[in-house]
């Protein structure tokens, strides 16, 4: 799913010279792959697929913290260290 | 036309640099000839053979729809930016192996292993961890084992499990042995070690407590607490009153380290397991990063000869010949099974465009080829003598400093107890004699890699800085391979008896722990309590599985591909099979049927047991010795059973493949049928 970058990083500021643009853009996309990589962006990535696929049955999405337990209990169950 | 030129001038440049290290055989060479070629030969293999495999045997097609699109579910399957699976893959293959592997190997020169690892990684390690990502991708992220099974037929799934559960245990009693070996008597190295266990859990509690699932912030709050840590180490070393506390020997330190894993493998994951990850994949990631960048700058030139006298086999680290058991030592470094499970298991699942595959699979091993590399160059950059110094146990060359030093010189490295002394009190320990696997030599070589770059005044904290990464990194795969040998027995028994299968059913749960640690205990105390280290016995038996394992993953790949009707491209898959097999298969063969007790199980159980029925043994060794034998036997029909096994697998792989071409009927392919794709290329990741 898609985050808005400019959310996170440029909101306020928009640069006037291209080049500037183009370093916060790549800045922007930095860091947004690292919350990736860190799962700190897990969970809006959780919400936003629940709003476009299961918000029509009405049920509640889990909370952060359920969201997070339930993750980890996933991902540490199987092989994810080598030797 | 560009990538071409380019291409060339990638090609003249690793021709130079290996031609470098070719007119150098004599003097001492610098390291950066050895990262130079390195690079340059991950880059052409990358570019050009993984491309290949990539275009013409895989048929990689960008308008198929990944399993990650298919049945995204916001969660496990997600279709993610190929620079962030890259990353996550990086950090699940990533793990100690190739520091330790290098470092032994270095015994036989720098030459051998590292030609190994270059060669071994372009054309075996990378090419398997590649073809495992796309078949998986293509069969909705199915494990090696689900594949074997339905591919092959069942016998490959279950030795493919067999296979995974037993290297696990090896696996983690020989890293545990690494830990211990570099905790032993020493305050610092113990008391820092200690503190990760505290931290980790106020790391897991704040996550999960204060800020759920904020990772970034968690894990810099962490890093600064690790670092105090080792500061605090050091404070504790120099007082008198506290460091008697933190003087553990061997024995008890095992104890602690079996302890802690049944421990970890039953609490509840947010408090120690996942804190301990995230910070270990950080320090993986900063050390990798801060150490080629140290390289580059420092530029050291390696002490250690090209080829030393000990590929004859004579060798102290661990004994054999060159040839198998430099291949076997080197282990993940260039080829290892292990990643077979990985990139079945949670990567696929991430891979948002058949073109990723190739950065993700075939890059991925390159880069921790690269770490090995480096590992082999933080090896050989210190005095021979003084490697041979940290790296031989007093079984071998004598307990007391003076003999160890003579009998080194003896080999032609000349090494001093007064200069030993001086480099132990420069690291902050009291002795590095006989601190065999790995890590401490490592970490010395790292720490006179940061210091001379980055300060020498406070080289014991880098020396360490270097162990403690080592030793979180070593408990994470620790914690992380008890839990999931924990949840194969509850599998394996679920089978015969239900509720036992039942993975939160709390009995069960104990239980199953608990005969997974006794199984890596057992090995673990054993090398604790052998004279000879226990390192030299343990880790060729790790090798030997971990190649084994990599073996069938090799076949099962090699089956798929010829069922996918590539059997006149199946080489790319069965040459490095055929050497693997060819060289587990002479290294068992010596481990088993040697008769030079140093190198065959049963012949150093028979040779012990003559020793013991003689009374020719002192008593402390006899004291020890029907545990040693009973040991010796045991891994000999360990390593059999290897061997059995694999032959088992290539042979059903072969009875599948010759039907298959014969036009007889084989199971029928798994591969998920094609949907055309609607991500476009921007939306594909989501993070540019």
């Amino acid at each position: 799913m898609r985050t808005d970058s400019s959310r996170y990083w440029c909101g306020a500021v928009t640069p006037r010279w291209p080049r500037v643009q183009g370093i916060v853009r790549g800045a922007s996309a930095l860091w947004q792959g690292l919350r990736q990589l860190s799962g700190d962006a897990d969970y809006e990535r959780y919400l936003a697929h629940f709003a476009t696929v299961h918000a029509a049955t009405g049920a509640e999405p889990l909370s952060r913290r359920a969201f997070y337990d339930a993750e980890l209990v996933r991902r540490w169950d199987g092989i994810n260290r080598c030797c | 036309m560009l990538k071409r030129l380019s291409g060339i001038a990638l090609a003249i440049v690793g021709a130079f640099a290996l031609g470098g290290i070719a007119l150098h055989r004599h003097e001492p060479i610098n390291a950066l000839w050895i990262l130079v070629a390195a690079v340059c030969i991950y880059t052409l293999g990358y570019r050009f053979y993984a491309a290949w495999i990539a275009a013409k045997v895989f048929v990689i097609d960008k308008t198929r729809a990944t399993p990650a699109e298919r049945l995204n579910n916001g969660r496990d399957f997600v279709p993610t930016h190929k620079w962030v699976t890259f990353g996550h893959h990086f950090s699940a293959i990533a793990g100690p192996g190739p520091l330790v592997g290098p470092t032994l190997a270095a015994q036989f020169g720098y030459l051998p292993g590292t030609l190994w690892i270059l060669i071994g990684s372009v054309l075996g390690g990378c090419v398997q961890d590649m073809t495992m990502l796309f078949l998986s991708t293509r069969r909705d992220g199915r494990s090696l084992g689900q594949m074997a099974r339905d591919e092959l037929g069942p016998f490959g799934g279950f030795a493919a499990m067999i296979g995974t559960l037993l290297i696990m245990v090896i696996l983690i009693a020989v890293l545990g042995l690494v830990v211990v070996n570099a905790m032993k008597h020493s305050p610092w190295a113990t008391s820092t070690v200690l503190a990760t266990v505290p931290i980790g859990i106020v790391i897991g509690i704040y996550l999960r407590g204060l800020r759920p699932g904020r990772v970034l912030e968690a894990t810099i709050i962490g890093v600064i607490l690790l670092l105090g840590g080792v500061a605090a180490g050091g404070l504790i070393d120099h007082n008198e009153a506290i460091r008697g506390y933190f003087d553990w020997g061997g024995p008890s330190l095992a104890g602690f380290i079996i302890f802690y894993g049944l421990i970890a493998a039953i609490l509840p994951v947010w408090l120690l397991l996942a804190p301990r990850g995230y910070l270990s994949t950080f320090l993986k990631f900063g050390v990798v990063v801060l150490l080629a960048i140290a390289i580059l700058i420092m530029r050291p030139e390696l002490k250690m000869p090209a080829l030393t006298q000990f590929i004859d086999g004579t060798g102290p680290v661990f004994s054999g010949k060159i040839f198998p058991f430099v291949f076997i030592t080197i282990a993940c470094g260039a080829v290892s099974g292990f990643h077979a499970l990985v990139s079945s298991g949670t990567t696929p699942k991430l891979i948002s465009n058949e073109a990723d595959i190739r950065l993700v699979g075939y890059g991925s091993m390159a880069l921790e080829s690269f770490v090995a590399i480096m590992a082999m160059i933080a090896a050989t950059l210190l005095d021979p003598g003084v490697y041979f110094a940290i790296n031989t146990s007093a079984g071998i060359v004598g307990a007391s400093p003076e003999a160890a030093t003579a009998a080194i010189s003896g080999w032609g490295f000349p090494v001093t107890v007064a200069q030993m002394q001086s480099l132990a009190h420069d690291m902050g320990e009291h002795t590095l004699f006989a601190r065999t696997g790995g890590a401490p030599s490592l970490a010395v070589g790292m720490a006179s890699i940061f210091g001379t770059t980055f300060g020498r005044g406070i080289l014991g904290a880098w020396y360490h800085l270097a162990l403690m990464f080592e030793a979180v990194f070593i408990l994470t795969t620790i914690d992380a391979g008890t839990r999931v040998g924990r949840f194969m027995v509850q599998d394996l028994v679920g089978q015969v008896w239900k509720p036992f299968g039942r993975t939160s059913w709390y009995p069960s749960v104990v239980l199953s722990s608990m005969v997974i640690v006794a199984a890596w205990g057992y090995f673990l105390y054993v090398g604790v309590i052998d004279p000879n280290g226990g390192i030299n016995i343990l880790w060729p038996l790790f090798g030997i599985a971990n190649q084994m394992l990599a073996a069938i993953a090799l076949s099962v790949a090699t089956g798929i591909l010829v069922k996918m009707g590539k059997a006149a491209y199946s080489w790319v898959t069965a040459l490095p099979l055929a050497w693997l097999a060819i060289v587990c298969t002479v290294a068992a063969w010596q481990k088993v049927m040697s008769p030079d007790p140093k190198l065959g199980f049963f012949a150093a159980a028979s040779d012990m047991a003559n020793k013991l029925a003689t009374g020719s043994l002192p008593p402390e060794r006899a004291h020890v010795a029907p545990q040693l034998i009973f040991n010796q036997q045991l891994d000999g029909w360990l390593t059999i059973i290897f061997t059995v096994i694999l032959w088992f697998v290539i042979a059903d792989m072969l009875r599948v493949s010759i039907r298959f071409v014969r036009g007889l009927p084989t199971r029928s392919s798994s591969e998920a049928p094609y949907a055309i794709t609607h991500l476009k290329p921007a939306e594909s990741g989501s993070a540019g």
